[in-house]
């Protein structure tokens, strides 16, 4: 599930996390540094649901077609606004999770398909999020309209614009 | 010498594991692609244009590495890619595309060198990593005189059909272009495109994709021979004046693992053809393709009916997400005395070729 950490853990890694007692002493210690500060670990498990999000209101709700064509960089506009997709690192078991669910892709097939996007220059692949780390993704997004994010629902923001839902069934 | 720059290709792109594209800045991105192979064919008479594999082991035949440049700034785009082909040099790659390009609304304006938008893959006809097979099916994508970029303008319009359907509609135009085929060690056929206009139209649903094409183009064709005859250095022939006309049908559909590809593209100087079926396991993906050639006649030839075939067996393996190999067997045909897909016309009495190709993707 995901983890409140410091940001000064900032790469998380599953063989770092293993050890029980050290996360947990970095867990205590953290909470007490920087307790609204997130990070997103590679351990995250999608059986939570992932949500689809901005932090404007510029977008409705989408249906699940649109966010498969949104993720697969088939729609470059969303109600005619110019988007701007996030992802998280690859090393972020999130970022799997997320497209097995949604497209039955895994990051192989993903980043093979991204690449006849962007080789073509049909379109820019979505940002890669530089940590695993929930405040540089709201950071991220932000700083400009029409971009958008995804990422377990328990960690994103009360006030945040969802717009669709990725659950287990969408695979 | 050349297993050594394998490795090291290889163990570079290992390193490739946890780099992505590379953001310079929020606005400028460097990113790139590469192919290598080990590759040999059973017949001596070099087989495929620009890549002339003969049945002598070829570490070198597919050699590609690309690398493009991005800047976004809002409406505003600049992109430039400047690739090695496979026929190239080291020392002389060649700018595949280098463009400016203007948003207004779902309206996009490029101009500059940019690459012809014919068939389904042909605007990343280079990157080896974005489709399964080792090679974009040779009858097609050879069949347009070589070109892949050309000097112009192109318009691209974005719009979504019925809520449900992307459809891309690029008209584009070109003043002049030349280019020249390496074709054998004593000819070189050198191409000077008059005017070549065309539309490309490219409807995309969630799991599937349509590809439309039309272009025409008039040109001059020279046939430059190098020492082709004993006591003559130098002599070309000339066959100026001539025009292509080309339509291009292609559909891409996923039926979850699998996913089944045809592309059929009729012109006045040939048609070609070919179908695929490739099938996802885990990170194997086998695949199977077939194509046909089929000669019409022309200023150079008299011939038309069916000049070459070939049938693939491959099996993709993605290394790394952004790492893969393919192991392949293709077997090549050709008939009535026409070169089919070798380079130049094979013995009558050796018409065929089996080529095995092992082939290393990746891209950051």
């Amino acid at each position: 599930m995901v983890k409140m950490v410091a940001r000064a853990h900032q790469s998380p890694h599953s063989n770092l996390i293993k050890n029980k007692g050290i996360v947990n002493t970095l867990f205590i210690f953290c909470l007490i540094c920087i307790p609204f500060s997130f990070i997103i670990t590679s351990q995250a498990q999608a059986s939570e649901a992932l949500a689809v999000f901005t932090l404007t209101e510029d977008f409705n709700k989408l249906s699940k077609s649109k966010v498969r064509m949104l993720f697969r960089g088939k729609l470059k506009y969303l109600q005619g606004k110019k988007v701007e997709l996030s992802d998280w690192p690859q090393s972020n078991s999130v970022r799997n999770e997320f497209y097995q669910e949604l497209l039955g892709k895994d990051l192989a097939q993903m980043n093979a398909y991204w690449a006849s996007l962007s080789f073509s220059g049909k379109a820019r692949p979505p940002k890669e999020i530089n940590q695993d780390s929930m405040e540089a993704l709201l950071l991220w997004l932000s700083a400009k309209r029409f971009r958008i994010g995804y990422a377990p629902v328990s960690v994103i923001p009360k006030d945040a614009n969802v717009l669709y839902i990725v659950q287990k069934e969408d695979l | 010498m050349m297993l050594k720059k394998l490795i090291v290709l290889l163990l570079s792109s290992a390193s490739f594991y946890s780099a992505a594209t590379i953001e310079l800045t929020e606005q400028l991105s460097l990113s790139g692609f590469g192919s290598t192979s080990l590759t040999q064919s059973d017949n001596s008479t070099p087989l495929i244009i620009n890549r002339k594999i003969t049945d002598e082991t070829c570490w070198d035949c597919d050699t590609t590495f690309g690398i493009q440049l991005d800047y976004y700034n809002d409406a505003f785009k600049a992109s430039a890619q400047l690739v090695k082909r496979p026929q190239d040099q080291w020392s002389e790659p060649e700018l595949e595309w280098a463009y400016l390009g203007y948003n207004i609304g779902e309206l996009e304006i490029r101009a500059g060198r940019l690459r012809l938008p014919v068939f389904l893959a042909s605007e990343y006809y280079y990157v080896g990593h974005a489709y399964n097979y080792a090679r974009p099916p040779v009858e097609l994508y050879n069949s347009i005189l070589g070109i892949t970029a050309y000097n112009g303008v192109n318009l691209v319009w974005n719009t979504v059909l019925f809520d449900e359907y992307q459809l891309s509609i690029t008209p584009f135009i070109s003043l002049s272009e030349t280019n020249t085929i390496d074709a054998t060690q004593t000819l070189d056929i050198e191409l000077d495109i008059d005017k070549m206009s065309g539309i490309n139209l490219a409807l995309s649903g969630e799991y599937y994709r349509w590809n439309l094409s039309y272009f025409s183009a008039d040109f001059d064709q020279t046939f430059k021979f190098t020492n082709a005859r004993r006591g003559t250095s130098y002599f070309e022939l000339s066959f100026p004046n001539d025009h292509i006309e080309l339509f291009s049908l292609g559909a891409e559909y996923e039926f979850d693992a699998l996913l089944l590809t045809a592309e059929r593209q009729i012109a006045n100087l040939r048609s070609t053809w070919y179908a695929s079926a490739a099938y996802k396991i885990d990170k194997f993906v086998p695949y199977v393709q077939y194509g046909e050639n089929r000669a019409k006649q022309t200023s150079v030839s008299t011939f038309a009916d069916k000049s070459g075939s070939s049938l693939v067996v491959g099996m993709r393996y993605d290394l790394l997400y952004n790492v893969s190999l393919n192991f392949e067997w293709q077997s090549f045909k050709s008939f009535g005395g026409q070169r089919g897909s070798f380079v130049e016309t094979p013995s009558p009495l050796d018409p065929e070729a089996k080529l095995y190709t092992l082939m290393l993707n990746f891209v950051f």
